[in-house]
């Protein structure tokens, strides 16, 4: 009987129960490797037991016996061998609480500041059996002679649901504003396929071009080794190719034939920086000062000095050392709209007012030379 | 009694309210939470003695360096962040003492890393297999140590050291302590 008149009261009991006593961390088969365990099952079963306290630092949401993180397989050897030199269970953790602190015990002892923690859920039931015991009270009540007519009980009011649906909708919606992602493609891949042949066919095209280039580049080095034009030459048809090992090579050799060439050391640096995922090197800044004590103008070097005060997070200075390179170049110089950019980006990185930049020229085009 | 119907919607408000000044304190990063917190502050420095990345050398023992002010950077080839900090490093070694500890790296590929992207280390230690690493609670790294002239642990930063780090924080550090 009750249980057909209460489907939902059931139902959720059911959940409440569930949430009590199922075990909220089940754990799948360890990250363990074979090598790891233990030859002695006792000693073996102490140390999954106490990985399963241990929280991956890395992971942070699994404990050690579960990550495969490095870190994690550090820790678990490392309470392997302590076991094994008879190190006692709580031993091991606080030697490794100390280490890492409370943070690293899945379950954070009783302090000061985890208190709220551990009393929360008991506040949270006494509040709810609270509420239970109130509107209990407040049904059993006689209806006109303590509460008004018009004052709502147990009934279901739309009016609210209807408004946290509101409330729900419009912080997700601006939530999603913030955080999500507009700038992908409105279009899915799957519908631009034709337009991606025709893209792959031209890089395709392209390719072989630059391979081309860059065989009657090298042909023209073995005709004539000593002259540092066709080195060069062949750096820049490695560099369109995207061998920046070749490209570093070349220049190195055009700059032994060449040794005042001051272009070709900026153009070095950049290379260097190019392997290192656009990391200004050391290397690279040596070359950069190099360059720029003989000749304080060069732009290359000048747009890679900024570049590196950019990275270093000294704003102020790239900006400084951008705008000297802004002075010393024509204003149709084919890098303007770059430094341009790049002003701009590190003012706004280091939070001032960027300085007067005049208004864009058109662009000469660039030159051999230049490119 | 009246508005009691308001309550759920209270809680609601305030647990959003809770939810949302954590995200949005997250987004605008005037929370941390990439960064776990060390015990080592202001506690001794481990002990730690290395092998030193030069064959022959002496061992790397950072009790030799009591009376000066060190910085201890954790760092490996592999760890693509750590290229990003060698030039802050490099100006930091004009003021202090920059160890380096190669973290779980192999020798040859550490030899090579300093080679191509600049060796800012006065000495660079070597901790093969990490354990070095967790005697100092690294978890990830880059991770950089500064320790004072009695050898204590002074700060822990994990992650990318940048010229903001230095000026704001590192600085006043060394410049209270020396």
């Amino acid at each position: 009987m009750t249980i057909v008149r209460y489907p939902i009261r059931i139902m959720l009991l059911v959940l409440t129960y569930a949430m009590v006593f199922l075990p909220t961390h089940v754990s799948p088969v360890a990250a363990l490797s074979a090598e790891e365990i233990l030859d002695d099952p006792a000693l073996e079963a102490r140390a999954r037991a106490i990985s399963q306290q241990l929280r991956c630092l890395v992971c942070q949401n699994q404990s050690i016996d579960d990550s495969d993180a490095p870190l994690a397989k550090d820790l678990r050897s490392l309470v392997r061998e302590q076991l094994q030199n008879s190190k006692s269970d709580t031993e091991i953790l606080d030697f490794l609480q100390n280490q890492y602190g409370a943070y690293i015990l899945l379950e954070p002892p009783i302090s000061s500041s985890t208190w709220v923690l551990w009393l929360a859920p008991v506040m949270i039931a006494l509040f709810g059996s609270g509420m239970i015991l109130a509107s209990r009270h407040l049904k059993s009540a006689p209806p006109d002679t303590v509460l008004p007519i018009s004052t709502p009980r147990t009934s279901f009011r739309p009016r609210i649901v209807f408004l946290m649906c509101f409330v729900v909708l419009g912080s997700a919606l601006g939530v999603h504003q913030f955080i999500g992602r507009p700038d992908l493609p409105p279009r899915p891949l799957g519908r631009r396929a034709e337009e991606i042949k025709i893209l792959k066919d031209t890089a395709q095209a392209q390719q072989r071009a630059l391979r081309r280039s860059f065989v009657e580049a090298r042909a023209a080095t073995r005709l004539s080794p000593k002259d540092p034009a066709a080195w060069y030459h062949l750096s820049r048809t490695a560099a369109a190719l995207g061998d920046s090992e070749t490209e570093i090579n070349t220049l190195k050799q055009a700059i032994a034939l060449d040794p005042d060439a001051l272009a070709l050391k900026s153009l070095l640096a950049e290379a260097y920086s190019r392997v290192a995922d656009e990391q200004i090197t050391l290397p690279a800044r040596a070359l950069i000062d190099e360059v720029l004590s003989i000749d304080s103008t060069e732009p290359r070097a000048l747009f890679l000095r900024g570049l590196a005060a950019f990275q270093d997070g000294d704003y102020t200075g790239a900006v400084q050392t951008w705008m000297q390179l802004f002075k010393y170049s024509a204003p149709d110089a084919p890098w303007m709209p770059m430094v341009r950019e790049n002003i701009l980006r590190a003012a706004a990185a280091g939070d001032f007012a960027p300085p007067f930049l005049p208004d864009p020229a058109p662009i000469a085009k660039m030159t051999d030379v230049e490119q | 009694m009246r508005f009691i119907f308001l309550l759920p919607l209270l809680i609601f408000g305030l647990l959003a309210g809770i939810t949302g000044f954590a995200l949005f304190s997250t987004l605008s990063g005037t929370r941390q939470v990439e960064q776990l917190p060390s015990v080592l502050v202001e506690r001794p420095a481990p002990d730690t003695r290395q092998p030193n990345l030069t064959e022959g050398a002496p061992e790397v023992d950072l009790s030799h360096y009591r009376g000066q002010i060190v910085l201890v950077n954790f760092f490996a080839s592999w760890c693509v962040p750590c290229r990003a900090e060698i030039p802050m490093l490099q100006s930091l070694a004009k003021d202090l003492t920059v160890i380096g500890i190669a973290y779980k790296d192999k020798v040859q590929d550490t030899k090579a890393f300093l080679t191509r992207f600049g060796n800012p280390y006065h000495v660079v230690g070597v901790d093969l297999d990490g354990r070095t690493g967790i005697t100092w609670g690294v978890y990830g790294i880059p991770e950089t140590y500064l320790i004072d002239a009695q050898g204590n642990v002074l700060f822990r930063h994990a992650g990318v050291v940048d010229k903001v780090l230095i000026e704001n924080t590192l600085r006043p550090l060394w410049e209270t302590a020396g």
